[in-house]
């Protein structure tokens, strides 16, 4: 399982950071760095894994860790907004702004983490807790609600398109809302990265952007298939 | 709650108005429910309403005409003002929230992830409406 690595020189900001993963990633391993030279030593053990870094720490920063890994993905954190425009121009850097938000930092951290997650081992988009809280036994009103969803879903995805290529960023906060209500009900866990984008859509982030609609772009036909299957089964599956 | 009166929903999603459908149905509300999809489709129904809604509840991100502009237009209206509006959101930002408490809204309600808890949340709404009623 990937590791999450975080470089940071502040102490209080690290204290933050491992209680934003006890709260939200409980299930993701991590480990943190004070210093570039102590990760330096260590980056050999990290090829394979996330890397979060302080732009700026005392002995190197987000520059060097791009020169010493070109080819690894990179979360950048910083209190100024300059790295937010060197990320926008590098699509294997995305950036959260201090002092971090949980939110940002766990929609950065879904960012790397899902779709890494989807290609290899998740079996399913959908996670029925939720509609099943909902419906009970009722499969008549279950199937309702997932081809009522499918079909918003569908709908969604359209606008988003379109307002993406009109750079309508009102639009593609309004649909990233439904989009987080869509994901929400049908248990796909793009969540946190819907918040992201319905917060903060604005020129700076069309990389995030345009990911975020591949994301559903991609899930959708296999979402769609789940449906499917689901409906066509006679009961309520387990 | 006066049962015989209608509970004016402004939501535009249609899964959120199954779901809330479906809670109110469980919860045995028995008022009349009446969906429209936003803010000028609710100025429309009030318009034309023979009896004003003993109740509005208000989604606040809809397309055309959002919950709060739609508050702010029935908060300056001599008899709409009187009526009794939830705010029902996914919303956690709070200029949504000062906005729509500095229009005059009754209560402000965030919507629980789960459903059991918006359940919760449904059934105090109506307990709270029912002991308003028997105030009066």
């Amino acid at each position: 399982m990937k590791r999450i690595v975080y470089i940071e020189d502040d102490i209080v900001d690290q204290m933050a950071f491992k209680r934003l993963m006890q709260v939200h990633f409980s299930n993701i391993p991590y480990q943190c760095y004070s210093s570039f030279s102590t990760f330096k030593a260590a980056q050999a053990q990290h090829h394979n894994d996330i890397l979060i870094t302080d732009n700026h720490l005392g002995d190197g920063g987000s520059a060097e860790l791009i020169a010493l890994m070109p080819h690894h993905k990179l979360i950048v954190v910083s209190g100024t907004s300059s790295p937010q425009f060197q990320a926008s121009a590098n699509p294997a850097i995305t950036f959260v702004a201090k002092p971090i938000a949980a939110e940002a930092l766990a929609a950065a951290l879904t960012w790397y983490a899902i779709p890494l997650a989807l290609s290899t081992s998740k079996k399913n988009y959908i996670n029925l807790s939720y509609l099943k809280q909902l419906a009970g036994d009722d499969k008549t009103f279950l199937d309702s609600i997932l081809l009522t969803s499918l079909a918003e879903l569908e709908k969604d995805l359209a606008q988003l398109q379109t307002a993406i290529a009109a750079r309508d960023y009102k639009g593609v906060k309004f649909c990233a809302h439904k989009l987080k209500s869509r994901s929400h009900v049908l248990g796909l866990g793009y969540e946190a990265r819907a918040l992201a984008v319905e917060s903060n859509a604005s020129p700076e982030l069309d990389v995030e952007i345009q990911s975020f609609y591949q994301l559903f772009q991609e899930a959708f036909e296999p979402i769609k298939n789940e449906i499917e299957a689901i409906v066509a089964a006679e009961v309520v599956p387990d | 709650m006066n049962k015989s009166k209608t509970i004016l929903l402004l939501e535009d999603d249609i899964v959120d108005v199954m779901t809330i459908k479906r809670a109110m149905q469980q919860l045995n509300f028995e008022n009349p429910l009446q969906v429209v999809s936003n803010g000028e489709e609710g100025l429309k129904y009030l318009e034309q309403a023979t009896e004003l809604p003993e109740l509005i509840i208000l989604d606040i991100n809809m397309p055309k005409m959002n919950g709060i502009e739609f508050l702010e237009i029935i908060k300056q209206h001599t008899l709409w003002k009187m009526i009794s509006v939830v705010v029902l959101t996914t919303s956690v930002d709070r200029q949504d929230k000062w906005n729509a408490f500095q229009s005059g809204i009754s209560g402000y309600m965030v919507k629980p992830v789960d459903y059991d808890q918006f359940k919760e949340m449904m059934d105090a709404l109506k307990k709270y409406w029912n002991f308003s009623e028997s105030l009066n």
